[in-house]
């Protein structure tokens, strides 16, 4: 059974013969009314705002309609990409950001006691007012976010914000420093300064919480032998004991020489063994091999499940 | 995060003196960066329904902010009964109790 479908004109309320003008007022009228951002509560007006959008961009291309009308082409396909409203981010958990709690003033002593919310930054009323927050976006080095740093960003109006970069953040975190933000109006609190940390990568440390990885390339007489390798930590080089007989992929931790926050666990560099061959192998390494070969060999398959197919 | 630029190519009506408007009257408050303002998501979305205010709605630069005023009231208004219902909780029984209290209380305006 097919459902009729309701043509353009119709999801806009519109005769066939309407104007371009008479189109545009009919679906400027029926978005004002529709639009999910001003019915927030209300999940039925978004497919009706949706259909009506299509019907308006759809009618609003001149010769798209000319055709249309001629019967050439059908309405459908014409739907816009599903588009994120504002809502679904507003209600999200950095929604509250330009939320406004004017008219709660009644209710904000149980609300900031209970769920953890100051009074918000109302805007517009004769109240006392705490000031909007600023926020800002500061890009760090890898070592700095290890190690901690002190850092300096302009503020809008050419003023300077010192910030301290406690070792261990991590990127993506967001540092508040309370009143720091725009003053507040008739007596009310200044807002915050918000920044957003984003941490730049290494070419030779990568991170995992508060462990640090590295991967260190050996020798493969390091690899039989043995041997003590010198390795880069962030609080100086150490010297790393290659026990006898390590493959490559072997994992060697130094406890304590990875991230150490302030109030958590410091964590450990986790070293990665490789072994690397000469980029051209020389004589005296391939007659060592060959020696080995042709006294037997060793089988590195021998445990392998690789085996049982 | 986005710059500047990739905003105007991503938002649809926002052009480069319409996105400065909407800065310098704090109808957006994207982070300061080094490079220059940087928008998340939310701001996007924000621009993305002020371009739609201006341009299908035929909303103008002086009620722009009286609507945004109110969406953004309206929107802490939504959190904070979503918290309050969380914070009540699912058990039925509180539930019906929690009502009979209410309409034991309040008083008809």
């Amino acid at each position: 059974m097919s459902v009729k479908t309701k043509t353009p004109y119709e999801t806009l309320g519109v005769s066939p013969k309407a104007s371009d003008s008479e189109i545009k007022k009919a679906y400027k009228a029926l978005a004002k009314k529709l639009h999910p951002d001003l019915n927030p509560g209300n999940t039925g007006n978004e497919e009706r705002f949706k259909e009506i959008s299509a019907a308006f961009n759809f009618l609003k291309d001149k010769e798209q309609r000319r055709r249309y009308d001629a019967g050439e082409i059908d309405a459908s396909g014409q739907e816009k990409p599903e588009h994120a409203y504002y809502r679904q981010y507003s209600s999200g958990p950095q929604g509250h950001r330009y939320e406004n709690s004017a008219g709660y003033e009644d209710l904000n002593d149980i609300f900031a006691q209970a769920f953890g919310q100051g009074a918000g930054g109302a805007r517009g009323a004769n109240i006392r007012m705490r000031g909007g927050d600023l926020r800002f976006h500061l890009k760090i080095g890898f070592r700095d976010a290890v190690k901690g740093a002190k850092q300096r960003v302009t503020t809008p109006d050419s003023g300077t914000l010192d910030i301290t970069i406690p070792a261990g953040i991590r990127d993506g975190q967001t540092l508040r420093l309370a009143g720091r933000g725009q003053p507040g109006l008739n007596g009310g609190p200044p807002g915050d300064a918000l920044v957003e940390i984003s941490v730049a990568s290494d070419s030779l440390f990568m991170r995992d919480g508060n462990d640090i990885l590295l991967e260190l390339p050996i020798s493969i007489d390091e690899a039989v032998l043995g041997g003590n390798v010198t390795v880069p930590t962030f609080d100086g080089s150490v010297k790393l004991k290659i026990p006898v007989g390590s493959s490559s992929g072997r994992k060697m931790r130094l406890k304590g020489r990875g991230v150490k926050p302030a109030r958590e666990k410091a964590g450990d560099q986790i070293v990665t063994l490789r072994i690397v061959l000469p980029k051209t192998p020389d004589e005296r390494l391939k007659s060592a091999m060959k020696t080995l070969r042709t006294s037997g060999g060793y089988d590195p398959r021998a445990d392998w499940k690789g085996n049982a197919t | 995060m986005m710059t500047e630029k990739e905003v105007l190519s991503s938002v649809s009506g926002m052009s480069r003196s319409s996105l400065k408007i909407c800065i310098s009257q704090s109808w957006v408050t994207p982070a300061q960066a080094t490079e220059g303002a940087m928008f998340d998501e939310l701001d996007v979305a924000r621009l993305r329904l002020i371009a739609e205010l201006r341009r299908d709605m035929g909303v103008n630069d002086d009620a722009v902010p009286i609507i945004l005023s109110l969406i953004d009231q309206l929107n802490a208004a939504q959190r904070r009964l979503r918290a309050l219902d969380r914070a009540i909780g699912q058990d039925p029984d509180r539930r019906r109790s929690l009502a009979d209290w209410l309409k034991s209380v309040t008083v008809q305006d």
